[in-house]
């Protein structure tokens, strides 16, 4: 508090001033320079709580020694300097009701002058503040309670001033918006950062609302300034003038991102477990574990009792009413254990009211109650009479499946996951001549199979039984006779949802009969191709001999008879070579020669090998590679790889006079492709060609000659070589077979 | 020239009767025996099945004996495995039935060098 003191007193009348100076609400005091105290006002005594006596005539520090050493440097400072002491909120201690205290003043000490500038008073303006230090102390303690309070709780403060929109707060809230603590934000930057929609819809609704109520509340999702989603909930308090009208909102602000978060979970996790236990069927009850009342039912509950959830309604006597007669005493028993130990767990059977008869299971769990209320027992109850149906009908099925094994006249079994036998049929066990124990015992069952199978068939059933994957082979069992049998074993793995195995089980055809027949056809085969061979060879070696002598002839006719003939005993000769082909790729025992060979030079050689047969078409050859390309293989199987395609490029395609060959890399391959503008295929017919004796007709079921069975060595001759066919293919337009295999690698 | 065929004995002793060469048929294997002591040549073509008579066995005989160790054998067969099993048993050629005759005619040359 500034005073605005008269520097001249001198001009007022004595009493007049001597009225003044008792009336003013400050003490005033006049003191010599020997600080002789020569007049004071009644509010200065009220101050320092003296009396007149005491104190007018007396020296000061008599009056008051404990301010000497306080006051009196200041006192001469004044006479010195002549200047006055301002002193606010100056605290003196004082004896007051004989206690010493911190009294807060402010004082004003003005020296006063006679007309000739000589030293005569000094004057003392004092106004006790002690409360209103008080009052500012409690203030600061306040703010800074205030300040711990909302650090603490991470609450940030605000202060609008509803006319300017100025806003001062807290560092924290700058924090909130993502902006250093430091760091100032306005009012209009705050409302930006809200995220639109709830800036339109809940905090401006909200802000209007405070404005009549006096009450400013919300939540609201904000974007900070690091683009990060937050929640905030706000509070505030408007204050208004005089006139009613809002100027100035005080508030907090809360992060509650992490809780709305939560809350969120909740919801969802609530949502979960109830559908989680729709989806188990699970149906829920609660049970006081003292009085066994139950209360609480989900509609699940009472959907398995069979009551109507929208229109029924059941009570705590639910379980006495249905409970099967029998189960009373499980019951009874498991209601015992609940009240014991919190747990509760039986499985019954209920009759429902229109006396179909169910299974349910009953779990119960001592659930301690939140909030201090009593504990109570959490329960479920499950129908699970399909459940226990199934297993009936599972040892029911067992037998019959027993018995259909042994009635079968094939060999049977059933091995465990690690590959041990544990049973096989009686068919078995007749035809080996050998008893149950000693076949189940320690692979009892390698006994029988022929040593020359011996080795693969354990190999390949031990790889089975850790891949999981179906076992297949063909070996020999010696029978009681001790003669050997071809058969053919198959075993399937039965998985459990986990895709383990849970068992293997096989059966052993017996193919010896077939198997016989099999090897009487090779037989045949391979001497029907030396026998057809024989004369081929020399209607060959005759036709080349007359070619050699008569060649030359003019007689034309001649000439091209003998050329006609030839070529027609090379077709023969491969038609020939293809029927010994096919039986030997069925039994699989189709040799491969395989070297290292420049496939560029086969490919050549072969065309003009072509070329020189057939010249009814041009044979066009692009090498889409900048060297040479060697591959691993048979080359003479190989060879009759692209000249069953090229004969086939030709032969299907009579309308038209060229073929072209391209051979190009692919990655790791070297790829042939053999076009033709021929017939054409289907669609549907592009995978079947591969197929055995398959042979493509044209229109008006024109039939091409062929056994049919070229594109199916082919095939295999290519896979044999991990090498690969396929090809593109339009009817009446034309087909492209393509063959890759596998580059040559030093 | 070994073959029970009668044919082919004649087809190839007419090749290579063209050719200048000197052949011998042998169309009944049994009497071989005979035929080489009477006159060793100094190439032997012969069929690998025939009746009675196995061509390795034959071949097996030449080459152990040491008066005709040093003469050239040729295996022919219709038979597509025969290249294999023939390398194994130490014949100096093989041709394979049907044959070109311009094939033939090239070993029997190459051999006889």
């Amino acid at each position: 508090m500034q005073e605005n003191f008269p520097l001249s007193i001198s001009g007022l009348k004595g009493d007049v001033l001597e009225n003044l100076l008792n009336h003013i609400p400050f003490g005033f005091s006049l003191m010599t320079g020997d600080y002789l105290v020569e007049s004071v006002n009644d509010f200065w005594l009220q101050i320092v709580q003296k009396t007149r006596e005491e104190v007018v005539g007396k020296n000061l520090f008599e009056v008051f020694p404990e301010t000497k050493e306080q006051l009196s440097p200041i006192f001469e400072n004044i006479k010195t300097t002549g200047k006055q002491f301002y002193a606010p909120e100056y605290s003196i201690k004082m004896i007051r009701n004989g206690i010493l205290q911190d009294v807060f003043f402010n004082f004003v000490y003005h020296p006063i002058y006679d007309e000739d500038g000589n030293f005569q008073y000094f004057a003392t303006v004092v106004i006790e503040i002690t409360d209103l230090i008080g009052v500012k102390s409690k203030i600061k303690e306040a703010e800074e309670r205030l300040r711990l309070a909302t650090e603490s709780t991470q609450t940030a403060t605000w202060d609008l001033n509803l006319k300017t929109f100025e806003v001062v707060h807290s560092p924290y809230l700058a924090e909130i918006f993502g902006y250093d603590k430091d760091e100032k934000i306005l009012h209009a930057t705050m409302r930006e950062h809200l995220v639109e929609e709830d800036r339109k819809n809940v905090v401006e609704k909200a802000f209007e609302k405070a404005l009549k109520t006096g009450i400013y509340q919300y939540e609201s999702r904000l974007i900070d300034k690091k683009g990060a989603e937050k929640w905030i909930a706000t509070q505030g308090k408007v204050f208004f003038d005089e006139s009613g009208n809002p100027y100035r909102m005080l508030g907090v602000m809360r992060d509650i991102t992490e809780k709305k978060n939560n809350e969120i979970l909740l919801q969802q996790s609530h949502h979960q477990l109830n559908t989680a236990m729709d989806a188990t069927k699970l149906g829920r009850f609660d049970m006081d574990p003292e009085t066994l009342e139950k209360f609480n039912f989900s509609p699940r509950f009472l959907e398995i009792f069979g009551y109507d959830v929208n229109t029924e309604t059941i009570d705590s006597k639910i379980f006495e009413k249905h409970i099967h007669h029998k189960f009373i005493p499980i019951r009874l028993e498991a209601l015992k254990k609940a009240k014991e130990t919190g747990d509760l767990y039986y499985q019954t059977k209920i009759v429902l009211r229109d006396k179909t008869v169910k299974w349910i299971e009953i779990y119960g769990r001592l659930m301690p109650s939140p909030d201090g209320r009593k504990s109570y027992i959490s329960g479920t109850i499950r129908d699970i009479t399909e459940h226990k149906d199934f297993e009936k009908n599972i040892s029911e099925s067992e037998k019959k499946y027993r018995f259909l094994a042994d009635s079968m006249p094939q060999i049977v079994w059933i091995g465990e996951p690690d590959g041990t036998l544990t049973y096989v049929n009686k068919e078995t066990l007749d035809y080996s001549g050998k008893n149950y124990n000693d076949f189940i015992a320690e692979n009892g069952w390698t006994e029988i199979v022929h040593p020359d199978e011996q080795e693969e068939n354990i190999r390949l059933w031990m790889r089975s039984v850790k891949t999981k994957k179906p076992f297949f082979f063909e070996h020999r069992f010696r029978n009681k006779e001790n003669e050997y049998r071809w058969f053919m074993s198959r075993a399937y793995p039965e998985l459990d949802e986990n895709g383990n195995v849970k068992k293997w089980v096989g059966t052993s055809t017996d193919i010896d009969d077939m198997k016989k027949q099999e090897k009487q056809k090779n037989d045949f085969i391979k001497m029907a191709n030396h026998e057809l061979k024989t004369p081929v060879t020399t209607i060959k070696g005759y036709v080349q001999l007359l070619k050699k002598m008569r060649g030359e002839s003019d007689d034309k006719f001649l000439v091209n008879s003998l050329n006609t003939i030839e070529k027609q005993v090379n077709k023969l000769t491969a038609l020939i070579g293809d029927l010994l082909d096919i039986s030997r790729i069925e039994s699989g025992k189709l040799p491969l020669n395989k070297k290292e060979f420049s496939l560029l030079e086969l490919v050549t050689e072969t065309i003009e090998d072509i070329k020189a047969a057939e010249q009814s078409h041009q044979i066009n050859f692009e090498l889409k590679h900048t060297s040479d390309i060697e591959v691993f293989a048979d080359k003479e199987r190989i060879t009759q790889v692209l000249n069953n395609l090229l004969t086939n490029a030709i032969k299907y395609s009579p309308q038209s006079d060229k073929v072209n060959v391209e051979m190009y890399v692919d990655g790791e391959s070297a790829v042939v492709s053999v076009q033709d503008f021929g017939i054409g295929m289907e669609h549907d017919e592009l995978t079947k060609i591969f197929e055995r004796f398959y042979r493509v007709s044209g229109d008006d079921e024109e039939t091409y000659p062929g056994f049919g069975i070229g594109l199916f060595i082919v095939q295999d001759i290519l896979e044999r070589h991990d090498g690969k066919i396929w090809v593109e293919s339009k009817k009446n337009v034309g087909s492209k077979f393509y063959f890759a295999l596998p580059l040559y690698k030093d | 020239m070994v073959d029970d065929n009668r044919d082919i004995c004649e087809l190839i002793e007419n090749i290579l009767l063209a050719e200048g060469y000197n052949v011998e048929s042998c169309c009944n294997p049994l009497e071989f025996g005979k035929i080489i002591e009477g006159n060793k040549p100094k190439l032997i073509i012969t069929d690998m099945l025939m009746s009675g008579v196995d061509g390795r066995t034959l071949t097996k005989e030449v080459k152990g004996n040491p008066e005709t160790e040093g003469i050239k054998i040729m295996m022919m067969s219709a038979h597509p495995d025969a290249v294999k099993i023939s390398e194994n048993v130490g014949v100096d050629d093989f041709l394979s039935k049907p044959f070109e005759i311009d094939d033939l005619v090239k070993k029997v040359e190459k051999l006889l060098k």
